[in-house]
């Protein structure tokens, strides 16, 4: 296959093991997201993929070859590290030109493509500038535009946008779009924001312990969600424990005909979760909904207002467009409604 | 607290560090500066005035070449030093913090020798028969023991040791706050680890370089007992010389003399490294 496969990963530091038995696929030209929270292996798979840390167990390989055995510096990889390492012992010019100089080019070609790297990152001008006079934004252009310099097989970026304020992270995460599209590179990114991943990704990988849960496109992984911990990573959901009695689901009380439910991935086990995306629960009024419960939250956010409703001892989410919210107070009793047609089955959380 | 009782208080808190520079820095070195000016009484002390005969008897060239000994051994005890010291804490920052920490305290108990004892104790061990040459000698490296001191590799041996803690004590710091993806960066974008290492973890740690060889170089301008000790007369530093002037031929206002002109050579060489190194960067 073209791109990168990374079959049965692990990596053991001591007798902490960081990565289990890891396998994914990445077509070529594709950008993925290995998303999961801190500490789940992220960093560690890639580094392994970077060449900067060997596998305990398993390969990798790009394009058909094994790259077992080829040290970082013969890989021809580009990589953006969390603290982007540029040298602040040269300017922005010789930051870009490095692999360049390294490899002996010419002043000529090496003068030709910084000026078009610094065009790509849209910093022309700066060329001459230390790295220390360069705001947080500038230098995370620095630092993409030095590690495709090389025009590199794989591209690899270790939580590039975190540093930044949340508004010039959206900013540069569609212009990291944009440009890893337009050069058609394949990419590997590392973050823990799900938005990020949303917003960037052909393909994401949720990583949790060591393991990789589940890999596939966004949206998939959205509606699809494989267990009740991919379901709360990716987007926010109510998680309602249920139970299944025939072809009946007892979900707080209520009754519903388990057939409704879209996802049903849980057939043969008692015990589940039923996992509600906020979008897929609408309030009604008392004596109408699956459900009753009291309003205990609402939060008003101009275009879309979220409310929370505590049935029994669980608080349940909801989502709806400022338009269409009835103007139900805290303390009203109010009816709830699900689309159990986009809801999932999950089994019960084994963490 | 009123104003003036502020001001008062900060008069006192500048009061004390520049007493105390007072004390014992300017008042002893400018009564070294007025004895080198003093006249020598022959069979007893000195007696006050003002000749520069202590400082004619200086520009001869036999303390020529004392000064140009003590320069010599003590810029080439700190390149040595820093040679060792620099990759020394370049591996050490490689390894865990547990590790580094039981290392450091071995290289640091160092400090706590003194002078006399490290002298003694490599002057046993370069001897030909308690010394290492034994050593040499079973295991068939050579065909009999024998002595390695005195003379100029075991005085820069002397030297070295005293002088590499203080080097890593240096560089050290400066290495472990080093980020370490810098020359890992270098590797992705096609450095070998060697060149890696030479082309971002030195260029950038350059001052720190500078900083220790200035340090190890005073300090070992300053050692008196090991070039007696471990040396041949000919590596008798000018410090030697300074203190066999003073204790033993009772001359105080040429040991003075020598050590106010020592002192000012020194410090133009200080002065003008800082400068070349300030310079270039």
């Amino acid at each position: 296959m073209s791109g990168l496969v990374v079959r049965n990963v692990s990596k053991a530091f001591g007798a902490f093991e960081a990565l289990t038995g890891v396998s994914i696929e990445i077509s070529s030209g594709h950008l993925a997201c290995l998303l999961g929270p801190s500490g789940c292996g992220k960093t560690t798979l890639l580094r392994i993929v970077a060449g900067l840390d060997e596998p305990s167990n398993g390969a990798v390989y790009l394009d058909g070859q094994k790259l077992s055995g080829v040290p970082a510096h013969r890989r021809e990889f580009g990589m953006v590290f969390q603290s982007l390492a540029l040298f602040p012992h040269l300017s922005v010019a010789e930051n870009i030109a490095y692999p360049l100089a390294i490899r002996g080019a010419s002043r000529k070609t090496r003068a030709s493509r910084v000026r078009e790297m610094l065009e790509l990152v849209r910093l022309q001008g700066l060329g001459k500038r230390r790295i220390h006079q360069l705001s947080g934004g500038q230098r995370q252009r620095v630092a993409i535009a030095r590690g495709l310099a090389l025009k590199p097989r794989l591209f690899l970026l270790d939580e590039p946008l975190s540093a930044l304020d949340a508004k010039l992270r959206e900013h540069m995460q569609v212009e990291l779009r944009q440009l890893q599209q337009r050069l058609g590179i394949t990419t590997i990114l590392v973050t823990h924001d799900q938005r990020e991943a949303m917003t960037l990704a052909d393909h994401v990988i949720v990583m949790d312990n060591g393991k990789a849960l589940q890999s596939g496109p966004p949206l998939e992984i959205y509606r699809h969600p494989v267990n009740s911990f991919v379901a709360e990573f990716i987007g926010r959901t109510n998680l309602i424990p249920c139970r299944r009695r025939g072809d009946r689901l007892i979900v707080l009380g209520s009754e519903v005909h388990a057939g409704s439910v879209a996802d049903q991935t849980t057939v043969g086990q008692q015990e589940t979760v039923l996992s509600v995306r906020p979008e897929h629960v609408r309030l009604c009024a008392a004596d109408k909904g699956v459900l009753t419960g009291a309003i205990t939250f609402v939060r008003d956010l101009g275009s879309e207002i979220e409310v929370s409703i505590a049935v029994g001892d669980i608080e349940i989410l909801s989502s709806m467009p400022a338009s269409s919210f009835g103007g139900s107070g805290v303390g009203d009793r109010v009816g709830v409604a699900i689309e159990f047609s986009q809801c999932n089955l999950l089994s019960r959380d084994q963490r | 607290m009123t104003s003036a009782e502020r001001v008062g208080s900060s008069i006192l808190t500048a009061a004390i560090p520049a007493a105390m520079l007072i004390c014992f820095f300017v008042l002893p070195f400018s009564i070294m500066v007025a004895v080198s000016f003093f006249e020598r009484v022959q069979g007893a002390f000195f007696e006050p005035a003002f000749v520069l005969s202590n400082y004619e008897r200086f520009l001869s060239p036999f303390f020529g070449s004392v000064l140009a000994t003590s320069l010599l051994l003590a810029a080439g005890a700190s390149v040595v030093s820093v040679a060792v010291a620099y990759p020394f804490a370049w591996m050490l920052v490689q390894f865990r913090r547990r590790g580094q920490t039981l290392i450091l305290v071995f290289v640091l108990a160092v400090l706590s020798l003194s002078e006399v004892i490290i002298g003694f104790a490599w002057s046993s061990l370069l001897s030909r028969t308690a010394g290492i040459g034994n050593l040499l000698a079973f295991a068939g490296l050579v065909d009999a023991p024998r002595s390695y001191t005195p003379g100029l590799a075991a005085l820069m041996l002397g030297l070295c040791y005293l002088g590499l803690p203080y080097a890593v004590l240096v560089i050290y710091p400066a290495l472990s706050r080093l980020d370490p993806a810098i020359p890992e960066a270098a590797r992705m974008l096609g450095a070998s680890p060697l060149r890696a290492f030479l082309g971002t973890v030195v260029p950038l740690s350059r001052n720190t370089i500078s900083g220790a060889l200035i340090l190890v170089f005073v300090f070992s301008l300053g050692a008196y007992l090991l070039p007696q000790l471990l040396g041949r007369p000919q590596h008798w530093t000018l410090s030697v010389h300074i203190t066999d002037q003073a204790i033993f031929q009772s001359n105080l206002p040429f040991a003075a003399a020598m050590a106010v002109l020592f002192l000012m050579i020194s410090l133009l060489l200080v002065g003008v490294s800082m400068l070349l190194g300030r310079q270039r960067s």
